[in-house]
């Protein structure tokens, strides 16, 4: 059964991947060829003394599927790089662009992502030869409502950002990249964008994608284990009867073990505001 | 019946009696030309029968009218008849409409297809004239010259528009949560020159430049106009035409779009295809001559801009509690480390993060001692702790002291009651020094009450929207997102997760934090701002403002950051918005 579903999906893959300009293609070739051959695929971006890397623990993920990324900055030069504070997806300084197949790449913004107010004592340093790493998850976006403006500010907006509350929202082929940004001088580090597949669903993942694309809080609370909006209680239990539901009828689909890692950080969500 | 005979002896003397001729009495119709001084008079042919005993002038072949429509001119009587045919190629026969008035209540209005004149003492009716004449009617005409075309409070008071461009200003939205009016009506009204009733004039709005920038992301289009965000951009008018009253008064509604920063001009003419050749030229209107408005043959309103207001719920947390940590001393001995002179005191309680009650007091059996450093469950103090603190109680107190009353006597704040945040540069004001807000035409209101009581929270629990969100006492959440009622949530609150509220060694802090991009709402954290001994650009009121952005999308980051306001507090420059972030205020749907 997994073989017969395999196939299919991959020459369907390829064809699409035939569809890419050539320069895109070889990118993607090249990463559909690093699969069978490393855990990771890297992308590396080289500048006179930084490097910002992604990379994502697989390259074929099913609609509906929190992306995992890595990110790792890397100081090359003989000096310290010193920022204000260490980037991250949550302070703002660290972000991510997504481009859907040949298309241009536009923001994506996941919950909590670019709103941490945070000072520190002391300023991020990354010592020559010195890395730092850190992690996220792509999959709820959150979109800026354009349907009451005038087409002149809808478009300049969904040209900017991603449109749909699912970040990956059709299946195809996707280039990611990160961008770390220096607010005090404007300027930005790029990693090379990475590729990845993701793929039609069939049977079990259809039926799954079926239901959470039918509402963004379902991507939200598979990313974040937890509800978009607690105060809606009604709509928690709903998502939460949901999710237990497709788990239990698509025992074989991949979303599983996204979907029983939310609901087990959910549950092991303290109750109670902390407390000495 | 005396009357009658003066009225129609006065027709007869003023119209009728220099054209008097003897001839068959055949109906002609009436024909109307527009003379040099632009004023519309009404001809007929000669009158070719002789006429000696005229007693009123009526109408020939005259029927009522149900209701006027597009196109309705109008004849008006009795008394001089004033003719206003704006087009004279519309002044054909069966399409010029007469009204006459009975008691100034009643309008009749008839289709003229001539005159006749009714002769001697005889009563004759329309359907069954006396006698059938032809006649030269002379209208008496006037200009159709436009006095004005003003703008009126309808559903939400208009004022000065304080920003860029000056005009009106209106305030777009709910007075209340549960009200039916979004409150998007302006009225509109075109006046003559001369008081004159039953006249159609014709309305148009234009969506103007964009004053405050002429740069994306505020303003796309430089100076052109069509660039409002709200959709249609040129807002609605009720009616393209309307007829003038008695006081020459025509009025329609307009209805703006829901944006701030959106901003128009009505222009009102007596033709309609004038206004049709009517462009806008930056803040202005120009004509197809090339001309800009005011001309004699159009009129045009101030400029009016969309303002709006963002509702805040202002809360605050009751007293602290619980702020220390309490258990039994087991055991003190002096610290004998190279250049300490304190005491290391074994705990029967772990001190949670390292170092987190640096900078704290220690309260024992023996006296009150400052902390130096924690870790585990031993502490370090600055000073020997007598052994008689051995195996009796003690309070353990960080270094957290709010409103910096505290000195060296650390208490934890306990029973202090929070603040709500400083909203100094976020009033209800149009001045952007006490309003970041104003640039972007939005001013924050505080009519829904606020709580002061709201249970104390030390540490909000999680990392994420519902920890934060768990802080709330969101009385107003129902009209989060309605969006003709902006509505946030603002919440005096003490530290954010113990993660990040500066208390462990070399910790960052969090001044201030929403649930989410365009989430609910905000807290403010008044112990980690005085943890970071504020700066001009990272206060209480800074952090309000700035967590208030993120309610209308504003973001640290992403693919570019907003700047300006929305950085970070270390590495904020300036107290104002930038165009990144003005730009997605005035386009949100709802904060």
């Amino acid at each position: 059964m997994k073989a017969r579903a395999f196939f299919p999906k991959s020459e369907d893959a390829i064809m699409r991947l035939r569809m890419l300009d050539s320069l895109t293609r070889r990118t993607a070739l090249a990463a559909w060829l690093l699969a069978g051959l490393a855990p990771s695929q890297v992308s590396l971006a080289q500048t006179d003394s930084l490097v910002l890397e992604v990379r994502v623990d697989k390259e074929r993920y099913v609609l509906g599927e929190a992306v995992a990324l890595t990110f790792r900055l890397i100081n090359r030069s003989t000096s310290t790089v010193t920022l204000a504070s260490a980037p991250d997806v949550k302070n703002g300084r660290l972000g991510v662009l997504i481009a859907y197949e040949g298309g241009d790449f536009k923001g994506y913004l996941g919950p909590g992502w670019g709103i941490r107010d945070a000072v520190s004592r002391e300023p991020f340093r990354l010592l020559p030869g010195g890395s730092f790493e850190t992690q996220a998850t792509i999959l709820f976006n959150h979109v800026m409502p354009t349907g009451h403006l005038s087409p002149l500010y809808a478009k300049q907006i969904n040209q900017d950002r991603i449109s749909d509350e699912y970040a990956l929202s059709a299946w195809g082929t996707y280039r990611i990249k990160a961008v770390v940004s220096n607010s005090r001088d404007g300027s930005q580090l790029e990693s090379q964008p990475l590729t990845l597949l993701v793929d039609e669903p069939y049977g079990a993942d259809l039926e799954v994608w079926n239901v959470l694309k039918t509402d963004g809080d379902y991507g939200y609370f598979l990313q974040t284990g937890g509800p978009r909006r607690p105060l809606a209680a009604a709509k928690t239990e709903q998502i939460l009867r949901t999710l237990q539901s497709l788990s239990e009828l698509w025992p074989t689909s991949r979303h599983l073990g996204g979907i029983r890692t939310a609901l087990s950080n959910y549950q092991a969500r303290p109750r109670k505001p902390a407390s000495r | 019946m005396l009357r009658l005979f003066v009225f129609g002896f006065a027709i007869w003397t003023l119209f009728l009696r220099p054209s008097m001729a003897s001839a068959q009495c055949t109906p002609s119709f009436l024909s109307f030309t527009r003379d040099a001084s632009n004023m519309m008079v009404a001809n007929a042919a000669s009158v070719e029968c002789p006429m000696t005993e005229i007693l009123s002038l009526g109408l020939f072949n005259a029927y009522p009218v149900a209701s006027s429509g597009a196109g309705v001119r109008y004849l008006s009587g009795p008394g001089p008849i004033n003719v206003l045919i704006p087009s004279p190629g519309s002044a054909s026969p069966g399409t010029i409409l007469l009204s006459t008035s009975t008691g100034g209540s009643t309008v009749l209005q008839f289709t003229i297809a001539g005159v006749y004149v009714l002769r001697g003492f005889e009563t004759g009716t329309d359907a069954d004239p006396m006698e059938i004449v032809d006649i030269t009617l002379t209208v008496p005409g006037f200009p159709c010259v436009l006095y004005s075309v003003v703008l009126d409070t309808l559903d939400s008071p208009l004022d000065a528009n304080p920003n860029a461009g000056g005009g009106l200003r209106v305030f777009y939205g709910k007075a209340f949560p549960a009200s039916e009016s979004s409150r998007s009506k302006v009225k509109v009204s075109a006046v003559l020159t001369t008081p004159t009733p039953g006249v159609e004039l014709f309305f148009r709005s234009f969506d103007l430049d964009d004053p405050s920038s002429d740069a994306v992301p505020v303003d796309p289009n430089n100076i052109a106009g069509g660039d409002n965000r709200g959709a249609p951009q040129e807002g609605t008018l009720s009616a393209m035409s309307a007829l003038t009253d008695a006081t020459g008064t025509a009025s329609v509604e307009f209805s703006v779009t829901s944006q701030p920063g959106d901003n128009f001009r009505i222009a009102a003419s007596c033709e309609k295809p004038y206004l049709d050749g009517v462009v806008v030229e930056v803040l202005d209107l120009r004509d197809a001559e090339g001309v800009l408005l005011p001309t004699e043959d159009g009129k045009q309103t101030e400029m009016l801009t969309v303002w709006r207001r963002v509702h805040v719920e202002l809360d605050s947390m009751g007293p602290v509690k619980d702020n220390h940590l309490a258990g039994t001393v087991r055991i003190v001995n002096p610290d004998l480390r190279p250049g300490r002179t304190g005491s290391l005191v074994v705990l029967d309680e772990r001190t949670g993060e390292p170092d987190q009650y640096a900078g704290g007091r220690i309260v024992t059996a023996a006296g009150a001692f400052p902390v130096i450093g924690s870790a585990g469950s031993v502490l370090t103090t600055s000073v020997l702790v007598p052994v008689e603190a051995e195996k009796n109680p003690f309070t353990l107190y960080d270094d957290d002291d709010f409103n910096r009353d505290d000195g060296a006597n650390k208490d934890g704040d306990e029973g202090e009651d929070l603040p709500a945040p400083d909203i100094s540069l976020i009033q209800d004001s149009d001045d952007p020094a006490q309003n970041v807000y104003a640039p972007a035409y939005v001013r924050p209101t505080y009519d829904l009450g606020g709580d002061d009581s709201v249970p104390f929270v030390l540490n909000v629990a999680t990392d994420d929207a519902a920890g934060v969100i768990a802080t709330y006492a969101f009385d107003n959440v129902g009209t989060e997102a309605d969006p003709d009622f902006w509505t946030v949530y603002l919440l005096g609150a003490y530290q954010y997760v113990v993660e990040r509220d500066a208390d462990g060694r070399n910790e960052s802090a969090t001044l201030g934090i929403v649930d989410d991009i365009n989430g609910l709402g905000a807290n403010v954290f008044a112990e980690s701002l005085a943890e970071f001994a504020p700066k001009p650009l990272c206060t209480s009121a800074t952090t309000a403002a700035h967590e208030v952005g993120h309610l209308f999308f504003g973001s640290h980051g992403r693919h570019g950051f907003d700047g300006g306001l929305m950085d970070q507090c270390g590495d904020r420059t300036s107290l104002s918005f930038t165009a990144a972030t003005l730009a997605k205020i005035r386009s949100v749907l709802h904060p």
